[in-house]
């Protein structure tokens, strides 16, 4: 019984990408947990549901409002000799 | 100058009282206080054991109160005796151009409070600036009679945004010095979001309503920055001024030229879900956009409302989870001006007001455990 559980049983992995109002993909592969690592390793990913290109050909060159990381405020330092803004 | 004039920023005598008597006494600080506490004269008169007649003379300046009552005044409205105080820079609430929405439902007494707010936002950030300096209020000046579209374009132009949805909308204004606060429901609940200028520096406030779904939140901010550019120096209120906020909104977010290229031909819902992920606004905005732009008809578009309405997770798509969109500018501003000098209890100091409310104001969430003193007994 303990040898039958450290052999290696691979796993068929579906994996459903959606939001409240509507599925965005369905994916799956062969799962396989590598025990030293503790990772899992997935073999022969593959799309099994995609939705169909309408609205999409239109987006493909757009990239999304939050890709890319944001142009964040930048703060400094005031220096010493430095005039405030009241001033 | 008299040589007893104080300056902008008179940091001595931090906490002691202003003296009675000598005209230190600023009776706009007395308002500023009482109504951002949303405490009634009446009751601030009971709590302090003076007449609501009195309170009305120390805020129209006819009077000033004694040490003891001003002690009282302070431990009641939760400042220290010296916020009552002359010589530091004061954002007065009945000078203020701010634009509210749902005016018929938001009080006179809600929308002072929600002023108030944004007072003490602006004197933070003024305090900050002593120390760090923050990005410039960043704004394009606009002709008279531009119309929402074109200052939308003007927007992203001045700002040298892409064609393309627009990144990150918070982070980008804050670069621009548009100051951003999510201020907790029931502040100022009623009055949801509103923007303002303080001497040059633009602000928008908003609420957890507003703020909680990123879609919203980024139209929100988006119709705020429309008041700015379009309405800052108009006392004028009202429907249209709101439509036109929205119209700017839309604009910005959405331009026509981009959305007639990218909305479906027919109302598919699915497909509008997965443009707004794009472009980071709601499927009920895009099905207003169908409409404009000639797409669908109103009765169409009344029914996706509704199906929209039945669908929607308010949990669904959190502001906090996409960087961008949160505000950083004034945690930054204090994290930076602690690094230098200035910590939580300096800036305490200059504004008369705990360390607690500044925490407060800067948005974080105090996690000390609450001490009490109990019985020797």
């Amino acid at each position: 019984m303990d040898e039958a559980v450290r052999e290696v049983m691979p796993l068929v992995l579906v994996m459903i990408r959606s939001t409240p109002q509507q599925l965005h993909s369905i994916e799956w592969a062969v799962a396989e947990l590598n025990s030293e690592t503790g990772k899992i390793q997935l073999h022969g990913k593959e799309a099994i549901w995609a939705p169909e290109a309408n609205v999409e050909g239109a987006m493909t060159d757009i990239e999304a409002f939050d890709t890319g990381l944001p142009d964040e405020p930048t703060v400094e330092p005031r220096k010493q000799d430095e005039t405030p803004p009241d001033a | 100058m008299r040589e007893d004039t104080p300056g902008l920023f008179n940091l001595s005598g931090s906490k002691q009282a202003p003296e009675r008597g000598s005209g230190r006494f600023e009776p706009a600080r007395l308002t500023q206080a009482r109504v951002h506490a949303s405490v009634s004269k009446a009751d601030l008169a009971s709590s302090v054991g003076v007449s609501a007649a009195a309170i009305g003379q120390y805020e129209a300046g006819v009077n000033s109160p004694r040490p003891d009552v001003l002690e009282r005044l302070a431990k009641t409205l939760e400042v220290y005796p010296a916020f009552f105080g002359v010589g530091r820079p004061l954002a007065r609430i009945d000078t203020m151009h701010a634009h509210f929405r749902s005016l018929r439902s938001t009080r006179v007494s809600d929308r002072q409070r929600a002023l108030a707010t944004a007072a003490l936002v602006w004197e933070l950030t003024f305090t900050l600036e002593r120390h760090v300096k923050l990005p410039e209020g960043d704004l394009p000046t606009l002709e008279t009679g531009t119309t929402p579209v074109k200052a939308a374009t003007l927007l992203r132009q001045h700002w040298g945004l892409p064609d393309g949805p627009v990144k990150h909308l918070i982070a980008t204004a804050e670069s621009r010095g548009v100051v951003v606060a999510v201020r907790p429901l029931g502040e100022i609940d009623a009055v949801d979001a509103f923007s303002v200028v303080i001497v040059d520096r633009p602000i928008v406030i908003t609420t957890p309503r507003r703020s909680e779904n990123v879609f919203r939140h980024r139209f929100s901010i988006a119709h705020e920055l429309g008041h700015l550019l379009l309405h800052a120096d108009s006392g004028v209120q009202g429907v249209a001024v709101e439509k036109e906020a929205d119209e700017f909104a839309a604009a910005f977010l959405t331009p026509s030229a981009a959305m007639d290229a990218a909305l479906p031909q027919r109302l598919d819902l699915a497909a509008l879900d997965r443009l707004g992920r794009t472009w980071g606004v709601s499927s009920a905005s895009l099905v207003r956009r169908m409409v404009e732009r000639g797409r669908t008809t109103d009765s169409s578009a009344r029914r996706a409302y509704q199906r929209l309405t039945v669908l929607d997770d308010p949990a669904a798509d959190p502001t906090s989870a996409y960087r961008g969109e949160v505000p950083t500018l004034l945690t930054k501003a204090a994290a930076l001006a602690a690094q230098h000098g200035a910590d939580m209890t300096v800036l305490a100091e200059t504004l008369k007001i705990s360390p607690r409310r500044i925490r407060d104001l800067l948005g974080e969430i105090d996690q000390r455990p609450a001490l009490r003193l109990v019985s020797s007994e």
